[in-house]
């Protein structure tokens, strides 16, 4: 064992993977990968099965039914995804790509143009990175983005040049503003017929560029393989998985080390992840909960760990509210991510978001915590505070948050671990749920108040500030 | 023997704004010895993000060049307001030009800075920083609070409203060790939500909140996290009563925009003592595309929502102590693209406004050449280091030069 390592428990290390390579783990799915190696779990997590239906299965639907998809379909159909997967890492790479390659719905304003891009970043989250921007330079909802479709011969539209090597490959400082233009006359004809990738010629510049010190008949592929030979492209897109995966400010050493096997792999996207995972700096202490939940990350996380049941087609409105609507990035540079996710007037959208989860108690994102607590067999009110800071927080908690917590649902004495039972065994309407109700009658009021109880302690943790990192 | 959370003591080394965790203070607010009451004077600065071309703003209409290179998105003289024989605002800035006419507004030409960046996000950070030359990690009002505070009530002095950082949170511009400022949208959802039929419960939750956020972890991130909510928990119930107390003298326009000069009013006409606001427009100006609607749809909501903000503080006594400053990350390239647009460019025009008693009126700066370009883009004629230093020193009574690192010359636009 690593002495460096956040924790010898093979628990928290798995935790710690499941919250970077996935959403957060259940106690099941963690006491699964902590019976295995770290890297055995890294292996099962990278070989995922494209399950590219997903999307189709969508567009099939929604032609069935003639219904034309509106952004919240698609929000709510990618959540419900990214909530049930089976795949992990396939949902938080595609979401990755999604804040990398950007693409807002409103300008592009067609829903299926968007889950075209959508399946291609899942197809590709894994892939060949110099295939992927090519793919990527021919998506139509791409295009449309940033302008392909106006990029003409006669007055070069420089939208889709500038981002490309700004946000999308190298990084700015790395190229002049003659590349910008030389790389937009490359790009020229590029277009789009029938809302498909359509290249023009007419439109295309066939003359001579000067492009990185470099002469040619160049087109958009050609420079692409120009930026991405360069060894400062590779240093861009392996620092900015190492910061979306691990931690910010990465040593350069480490970058060195992870460029070293994306260009030795061809560009291998997923030798590039092995190597993210696999690094001794991944599970070093710097790196435990040294990032912040993004809003999607937060209630995908939530709804995964307390086991709702029901997703409702509004639950894209709770990470929309926190600051993340997918498919609208504020920016095409995507989100700006850590800190940023906060302030005061984002920390109560947060915290009230959770207060809605915690407090479901109909059909719709139904949460049951007695579900919960009756299958992992607690007894007790301490039980229950432990259950829920194991389930959600590796049990790792500062002593006195403990005891705030034990205290708010011990509630002056009031709460009493029977009425909880009773409680759930009257909203369920099945009196033999638990299989060991209470002889003893309480009194409405009690059950309510445990109940209460301990949806308010969920609330609390699951806005506590830890809880907000993973 | 080290147990695991010893072990993690060490580590939490966190991103981005790692080191910018907020004080931690009591709100006393009602006691502000920085408010409006013992200095009125305010200022809000406006965020017109993506680049807003300035040419189509402030358009050059005696000037055959700006037809020559804009032969289908140049605004006819005629579809404009005219200031003089050589400039006029957008048709969709009325409230601008009669305020201008008033001599309440000022117009600083051709702002900019040396070796312009084309990216949005550089040049963003650059104007929110006030640092051209290098990449600094706090922005010019964060500095000037840290100025003008070193009392307790700093973060009191400014205020977020509105989503206006790149990616969705902070600002740059209001950030340094010591200053991150309430973010705020309006009471509705600036206040600690429990069960809405159990006010009991939502007291004992909000107790055991305040423990929770108030007890002191090893990981930076997560100080930053819970000072940030207990600043919130602490401002959110005076702010909602300053919400039930504001009433509106004037008729907002239905937009999120105006929405957020609504709740500046509101903080304005109260004594929480906020003396700097941040607004983001709406929208992105970012018009590489069919420029002219957009462009024109956007200039509307900046004219309307300013219109119904001014008129409100008129009619609260207000607008005299109120400065508002408009600026974007850059202009845009002189000539039009084939696709009815324009391409990320450099100098653009700043509006200045306020009262009568705020603001001397008029053109400053000097209008940039159309043929004698750089690339195809205009020269700048005045730093916006200017611009800032002249607001700090001559509206907020500051010392520019540390802020705005350096001795910029000052313009004539602040009255009094």
């Amino acid at each position: 064992m690593n002495a460096n390592a956040i924790s010898s428990d093979r628990r928290v290390q798995a935790a710690h993977l499941l919250r970077r390579a996935g959403f957060g783990g259940t106690p099941a799915e963690i006491e699964e990968m902590a019976g295995m190696s770290h890297s055995d779990a890294v292996e099962k997590l990278l070989d995922f099965k494209y399950d590219g239906n997903l999307a189709f299965d969508l567009q099939r639907k929604m032609d069935e039914a003639g219904y034309q998809p509106k952004l919240n379909d698609l929000q709510y159909w990618w959540m419900l995804t990214m909530a049930r997967t089976k795949q992990p890492l396939q949902e938080k790479m595609t979401l990755f790509w999604h804040g990398h390659f950007t693409t807002a719905y409103s300008k592009v304003d067609h829903p299926l143009m968007i889950i075209q891009q959508n399946q291609l970043y899942r197809d590709n989250a894994l892939g060949n990175f110099k295939d992927f921007v090519k793919l990527v330079s021919r998506d139509p909802a791409m295009v449309m983005y940033l302008d392909g479709q106006s990029n003409l011969k006669a007055k070069p539209n420089e939208n889709y040049a500038r981002e490309l090597m700004e946000l999308f490959t190298i990084g700015i400082g790395n190229y002049t503003e003659q590349d910008v233009r030389e790389a937009a006359r490359a790009f020229t004809g590029w277009g789009l017929k029938d809302r498909v990738f359509f290249y023009n010629k007419n439109q295309h510049d066939t003359g001579s560029k000067t492009f990185m010190s470099k002469t040619g008949n160049f087109d958009g592929d050609d420079v692409i393989d120009i930026i991405l030979s360069q060894g400062q492209s590779g240093r861009f897109i392996t620092s900015k998985l190492w910061r979306f995966f691990a931690y910010d400010n990465p040593e350069p050493e480490l970058i060195e080390r992870l460029t070293d096997v994306y260009f030795k792999s061809n560009y291998s996207i997923k030798e590039t992840m092995r190597a993210i995972f696999n690094a001794p700096e991944f599970l070093s202490p710097k790196a435990y909960r040294a990032l912040v939940k993004s809003p999607a990350e937060l209630v995908i996380g939530s709804l995964r760990q307390l086991g709702v049941v029901g997703i409702d087609t509004n639950v894209s409105q709770f990470s929309s509210r926190m600051g993340q609507v997918l498919f609208s990035p504020p920016t095409v540079k995507g989100w700006d991510g850590g800190l940023s996710w906060f302030n005061s007037s984002l920390f109560f959208e947060r915290a009230n978001g959770m207060n809605t989860l915690a407090l479901a108690r109909g059909l719709n994102n139904r949460f049951d915590p007695m579900r919960l607590l009756t299958a992992a067999k607690v007894n007790s009110t301490e039980g229950i505070v432990d259950h829920f800071l194991s389930r959600l927080m590796d049990g790792d908690t500062e002593p006195p948050v403990r005891e705030a917590l034990l205290e708010y649902i011990k509630a002056d004495g009031k709460f009493n671990f029977d009425d909880l039972q009773a409680s759930a065994v009257a909203q369920s309407g099945n009196a033999n749920a638990n299989g060991n109700v209470n002889n003893k009658q309480p009194n409405a009021a009690n059950l309510k108040l445990a109940d209460t109880k301990v949806r308010g302690l969920v609330h609390l943790i699951l806005a506590s500030p830890e809880y907000q990192l993973k | 023997m080290l147990t695991r959370r010893t072990f993690l003591r060490v580590g939490g080394v966190m991103t981005m704004a790692g080191a910018m965790a907020p004080a931690f203070m009591a709100r006393t607010f009602a006691a502000s010895a920085n408010g409006l009451a013992d200095n009125k004077r305010a200022l809000v600065v406006l965020q017109l993000g993506g680049g807003n071309d300035g040419l189509n703003t402030v358009i050059p209409f005696a000037d055959d060049a700006y037809y020559k290179v804009r032969p289908v998105i140049g605004i006819k003289p005629e579809d404009t307001l005219k200031l003089d024989n050589a400039l006029a605002l957008n048709k969709n800035l009325k409230f601008l030009k009669d305020s201008y006419d008033k001599g309440q507004m000022a117009i600083v030409r051709g702002v900019g800075y040396p070796n312009p960046s084309y990216s949005h996000f550089r040049s963003m950070e650059i104007w929110q920083s006030g640092e051209p030359e290098k990449t600094v990690r706090s922005g010019w009002l964060g500095r000037y609070l840290e100025q003008v505070g070193g009392q307790a009530n700093i973060k009191d002095l400014g205020m977020t409203v509105g989503s206006a950082g790149q990616g969705g949170g902070a600002p740059l511009a209001f950030w340094t060790e010591k200053t991150a400022v309430l973010s705020y949208n309006g009471p509705q959802s600036f206040r600690f939500i429990a069960d809405n039929a159990d006010m009991t419960d939502r007291a004992a939750q909000l107790a055991a909140a305040r423990k929770i956020y108030s007890t002191v972890t090893q990981n930076s991130a997560a100080e930053y996290i819970r000072q940030a909510a207990l600043d919130a928990l602490s401002a959110s119930d005076s702010l909602e009563k300053i919400a039930t107390n504001y009433k509106p003298k004037a008729t907002y326009p239905n937009t999120p925009f105006a929405g957020r000069l609504k709740n500046v009013a509101q903080v304005l006409t109260s004594d929480f003592g906020t003396r700097i606001f941040y607004v983001p427009m709406d929208g992105s100006f970012d018009t590489h595309f069919n420029e002219n609607v957009t462009h024109d749809r956007l200039l509307g909501i900046l004219n309307d929502g300013l219109a119904a903000f001014y008129q409100d503080l008129q009619a609260q006594g207000l607008d005299d102590y109120v400065m508002t400053m408009t600026f974007s990350e850059f202009g845009r390239r002189v000539g039009e693209n084939g696709s009815k647009g324009t391409d990320h460019g450099s100098a653009a025009p700043m509006f200045v406004l306020g009262g009568s008693k705020a603001i001397k009126g008029g053109m400053y700066g000097e209008q940039p050449s159309l043929t004698d370009l750089d690339n195809g883009n205009m020269k700048e004629k005045v730093d916006f280091r200017s611009v800032y230093a002249t607001v700090l020193k001559n509206w907020m009574g500051a010392d520019p030069n540390p802020v705005v690192g350096g001795d910029f010359p000052l313009l004539d636009f602040v009255r009094g």
